[in-house]
């Protein structure tokens, strides 16, 4: 029978989430819990939940990868221009799907058969990726899907948050069956917590990476195709602070940042929703950027605090 | 006679980076009919570039070779500048006690970011990020938002002139070099740096060390933040973790840093790396390179030298065991044919 | 577990209840019904005085007014002497400013319009904007007003979108940042330069108020050089400080080069001081600068004879938002939106030539002399104090700007 503190212990991210909501609900006044307010909430939070749902798979398989706000900004862009060359829809899709794979492929065979640390390579992939995008963009900074050689569907508000919905959950549907029921999940956690032993037991951990990247590339694939529906335009500086959106998710989410047995598939979701609740009611309370940082920074290293007390070592972390 | 050679070929390896770099840069834009690479005030840019970028590369390497990345960086430059700046402005202080105001609170940052990384126990790229969210909402309240500005005050910012900048380099890689090779800190982060688990095990005392680190990391960044406020007369705040970027141009120093250690020292071999970078970026400017395929270029440079110090030692490696099978066959020919 | 679970669910609905009262959401309005009153109900008076009714504080109107501003960099000199306006201007009257954090990208943008909504904002100012056209549509979905991006052809170029009832149109000031890099020009003309740097800021990064105020440059070197005066742009310096040293290396290439006399830039030239010192050029070089704004410190180098002249904007006329705003929330949209169209506001700007006119220009941007468009000035465009007022006064008022013209109307 485990004891409350470690049910407390376990279940803290889900805690944090809904003690976060309920303080700004409590002091927005109700303004964050009004239908509108959730509505506008599920978009913003699309874009982070589906990269870092996707990312469970990746940093779960003990790989790193900064770089998701430049593969965001290129399959964005790359996408946009598909859009407005065909005035399609699907090629759009296809698109944004084609350049999130290839960029993934590529840092899973990178991180497979190249000994460097990924970390490091991937902050620096991610400011390589933003400048290729400027590159690729010559003069102009932004780009319209109102300028597509066929008019683009536009989406109402309530067809935005049943794209939302249904892309969302099918993705997270997908991700909880592959991580939790399939061999898949159990190659990640295996070869995130001990690569030794995932090597002595034959396994091979470049189809495993492979796997893992190619799941996250599908996330941020769909992400850049929700971005293009909602904002009907793509920038260089689209998806700009995503490697570190990402972070935040997954260790608010209460996911341990090296991998391994103790990855869960909700922490990009839960993380996702805490983030966008806590920086949607900062706003709301309209405090000025100096006080809002500030909060945002205890109310992180508070949540992330508990949220890590399940994995916490003798040994400083690293 | 041993020993000279060996320190002379050390030597010649330490420098060989920027020498080669520097000729590279001098040949390629001679030859594209641009003069001036160099020589004159732009090797007076190339220096301050190398220094600022240096101090930099050097706050980093305390903190990344020992596993901790620490995002804070930037931050920590910018409130130490901007507070310390304030205090020096307030009491009219000379360019001496601007430097040690500024030094002062890059340390007690860096002391804050120590301190909150053992307290808490989190991953250091986490605790950092919520350390530099707190220093940065700092930075934006003092005077008002403005940051610091010493506009046409010629007498106090002669930081970023090579004579001073030099002087001040100089006493902090005596200062570095000492702490990391001839203390008892630098042994513990060396050992910590090769085996934690071990080095904890055996008494070294992490969480001293750790906190050490942080504080000489944020000294290097008020270092690097007195430059710019010396070179340019005035810093910003920045806000929604804006700051991070200031990390980006320390990676190629620090890593052509300990490709050079175990030739002449880290310290040093990161001011060689920074050099390099210095050379790279002015260089690319006077070919007429563009801002973003200069990132680009950048930033290919330090993936192919990561990819390269990450995966030498596979051909020593490989070169090692081809002598020794070398050394096998000929044992067993020479055995057979007894 | 699951007892600890439904306790928790319980718990989150009894917060949830108390938080939002019990009571339904309502739909975003369709048609721009003014949250703080209602169109064409007779305004009641309080403290037995005429006019319309007042705040608690003595301050107009009655219930605040709460605006949304979409900022791109909260710590710019721009942004902080207009927050300074927006403060003094909310003395007199109910108004509150809700500014957003650094935004630089479009989902950042919209996500920020859905914050200032479920906030209850009355309005959003597009002081920046990224998204074009779905920023104005998205705050009309909310029914929010929108103000700003005159100069935006995705917005004040369309017809449609002007026809939008949410939108009420910008302060314009021409092709202003284009009429910025020219003037420049002009000012280093008279100063004699010849040779002249060129710093292009975010032009290469395809930041269309850089790429204007440079292409207004060019045109006046070109003007110039048909003219048959003897000019030409000899070295362009890119990028900004402090981002990668490229920067600062284009800055030593132009201070090194021979026979340099004249600086234009794109943006404050501040940052040219120190260098330009320790290159030995200090008041060799004349500076003209685009989009600066008067400071003590812009103030001392016209002194020291750093600057030869300033392209500022006025920080008043990006707060014609205000009494714009005002009058559409009180029901009184018709005069800002004649013939059912949004108007622009025109708006001058200053060319700064000298010391004393830096001064004096400092001095009426929350200086001594307060500012150039007063709380008092902005009352005469409030169709609740002027019942006469028609669109066309708000430009006469927010270009007649000159020092003349400013003197006049404040003694």
């Amino acid at each position: 029978m485990k004891k409350l503190k470690d049910i407390l212990k376990d279940y803290f991210p889900i805690l944090g989430l809904v003690l976060v909501a309920v303080i700004f609900a409590i002091l927005t006044k109700g303004k964050l819990i009004k239908l509108s307010t959730l509505q506008s909430m599920l978009s913003t939070v699309m874009l982070t939940a589906l990269v870092s749902i996707g990312s469970v798979f990746v940093f779960g398989s003990g790989c790193f990868d900064m770089s998701m706000g430049g593969t965001l900004c290129m399959s964005t862009v790359v996408g946009c221009y598909a859009g407005i060359a065909t005035g399609n829809v699907v090629v759009m899709l296809l698109a944004c799907l084609a350049v999130s794979l290839l960029l993934n492929i590529l840092k899973a065979l990178f991180a497979s058969y190249v000994e460097v640390p990924l970390f490091i390579v991937t902050i620096v992939l991610g400011s390589i990726l933003s400048a290729l995008v400027l590159v690729i963009m010559g003069k102009e900074t932004t780009i319209y899907l109102s300028n597509a050689v066929r008019k683009l569907p536009e989406l109402t508000p309530n067809g935005l948050t049943i794209l939302n919905l249904v892309v969302l959950v099918l993705y997270f549907g997908l991700c909880v069956v592959l991580f939790n029921y399939t061999r898949l999940g159990r190659e990640v956690k295996l070869l995130g917590g001990n690569p030794v032993t995932f090597r002595q037991t034959g396994l091979n951990p470049v189809r495993v990476k492979l796997l893992a990247f190619i799941v996250a590339a599908v996330g941020v694939a769909l992400a850049a195709f929700v971005l293009l529906m909602r904002t009907r335009t793509a920038g260089a500086s689209t998806g700009g602070s995503m490697g570190t959106d990402v972070m935040v998710a997954l260790v608010l989410g209460g996911m341990p940042l090296t991998g391994g047995p103790r990855s869960r598939i909700s922490a990009g979701l839960i993380g996702a929703a805490t983030i966008t609740i806590l920086n949607t009611g900062l706003t709301i309370l309209g405090l000025s950027t100096a006080v809002i940082q500030i909060f945002r920074a205890i109310v992180f290293l508070g949540v992330v605090y508990v949220a890590s007390m399940t994995y916490r070592t003798k040994l400083l972390p690293r | 006679m041993n020993k000279l050679k060996h320190v002379v070929k050390n030597t010649l390896i330490t420098i060989a980076p920027a020498v080669i770099v520097y000729l590279l840069f001098f040949a390629a834009t001679n030859l594209f009919g641009e003069k001036g690479f160099g020589v004159g005030g732009d090797l007076k840019t190339i220096l301050w570039t190398t220094i600022y970028s240096g101090f930099i590369a050097l706050a980093m390497s305390y903190n990344l070779t020992s596993g901790r990345f620490d995002f804070s960086v930037g931050s920590v430059l910018l409130l130490s500048v901007i507070a310390g700046g304030n205090v020096a402005a307030h009491f009219k202080f000379g360019p001496v006690m601007l430097l040690v105001c500024v030094l002062v609170v890059g340390m007690l940052c860096g002391l804050v970011s120590g301190i909150v990384y053992i307290t808490l126990k989190l991953p250091p790229m986490v605790s950092s990020l919520g350390v530099a969210m707190v220093f940065e909402a700092i930075g934006f309240t003092i005077n008002k938002g403005k940051g610091i500005r010493f506009l046409g005050r010629f007498d106090l910012l002669i930081w970023s002139q090579p004579k001073y900048s030099l002087l001040l380099v100089g006493v902090v890689l005596i200062i570095l070099i000492y702490l990391l090779n001839f203390t008892k800190f630098g042994y513990n982060c060396h050992s910590l740096k090769t085996g934690q688990k071990n080095a904890v095990e055996v008494g070294v005392n992490e969480n001293i060390n750790s906190v050490i680190c942080y504080v000489i990391a944020g000294a290097m960044m008020a270092c690097a933040g007195l430059l710019y406020l010396c070179r340019n007369g005035m810093v910003a705040p920045e806000a929604g973790l804006a700051s991070s970027s200031y990390m980006m141009s320390a990676f190629l120093p620090m890593f052509i840093g300990q490709a050079l250690a175990p030739y002449s020292d880290r310290n040093i071999g990161t001011m060689v790396g920074a050099f390099c970078q210095a050379c790279l970026t002015s260089g690319l400017v006077k070919l007429g390179c563009g801002s973003s395929m200069k990132t680009v270029l950048d930033g290919a440079v330090v993936l192919l030298f990561l990819v390269y110090t990450s995966n030498s030692y596979k051909f020593s490696l490989h070169l090692a065991c081809k002598a020794k099978m070398a050394q096998a066959l000929q044992a067993v020919s020479a055995a057979i044919n007894k | 577990m699951k007892k600890f679970i439904a306790l928790l669910l319980a718990l989150v609905m009894a917060f949830g209840l108390v938080a939002c009262g019990g009571g339904s959401t309502p739909a975003p309005s369709n048609s721009p019904a003014p949250s703080s009153s209602q169109p064409g109900t007779e305004p009641s008076t309080q403290l037995g005085t005429d006019g319309p009714a007042l705040s608690a504080d003595g301050r107009y109107p009655a219930e605040t007014v709460k605006i949304g501003f979409v900022n791109y960099d909260p710590t710019a000199e721009q942004w902080l002497k207009l927050e300074e306006y927006f403060d003094y201007l909310s003395k007199y009257y109910n108004i509150e400013i809700m500014a957003s954090e650094a935004l630089n990208t479009a989902e950042g943008e919209l996500d920020f319009i859905d914050a200032c909504a479920a906030a209850g904002c009355d309005a959003v100012y597009g002081y920046y904007n990224v998204s074009n056209e779905q920023a104005l549509l998205k705050c009309a979905e909310k029914g929010m007003y929108y103000f700003g991006q005159g100069a935006n052809p995705a917005i004040s170029g369309n017809d449609e979108m002007m026809s939008n009832p949410y939108y009420l149109g910008s302060f314009y000031v021409g092709n202003a940042d284009y009429q910025y890099g020219y003037g420049c020009i002009e000012m280093l003309v008279e100063a004699g330069c010849h040779k002249i740097v060129g710093v292009s800021g975010g032009k290469n990064f395809g930041v269309q108020l850089f790429i204007d105020r440079w292409e207004g440059a060019m045109k006046a070197i070109d003007d110039y050089k048909a003219k048959g005066y003897d000019i030409e742009l000899v070295y362009e310096v890119p990028g900004f400080p402090g981002t990668d040293g490229s920067f600062e290396s284009g800055q030593t290439t132009a201070l090194s080069m021979e026979g340099v006399d004249g600086i234009f830039s794109t943006l404050t030239a501040l940052m040219w001081i120190q260098p330009m010192q320790e290159a030995g050029k200090f008041g060799q070089i004349k500076v003209a600068a685009a989009g600066e704004t008067m400071s003590d410190a812009a103030i001392g180098m016209f002194g020291a004879g750093f600057y030869v002249g300033t392209a500022t904007e006025i920080i008043d006329c990006f707060g014609s938002a205000i009494p714009v705003i005002l009058n559409a929330v009180t029901g009184h949209a018709d005069v800002v939106r004649p013939n059912g169209k949004a108007a622009m506001v025109n708006c001058g700007w200053w060319k700064v030539t000298n010391v004393e006119q830096a001064g004096f220009y400092s001095s009426i941007q929350g200086g001594d002399n307060g500012w150039a468009i007063t709380a008092e000035d902005i009352r005469s465009l409030l169709a609740d104090f002027n019942p006469d007022v028609t669109q066309e006064d708000f430009s006469a008022l927010y270009s007649a700007t000159t020092m003349d013209e400013i003197l006049a109307r404040h003694h």
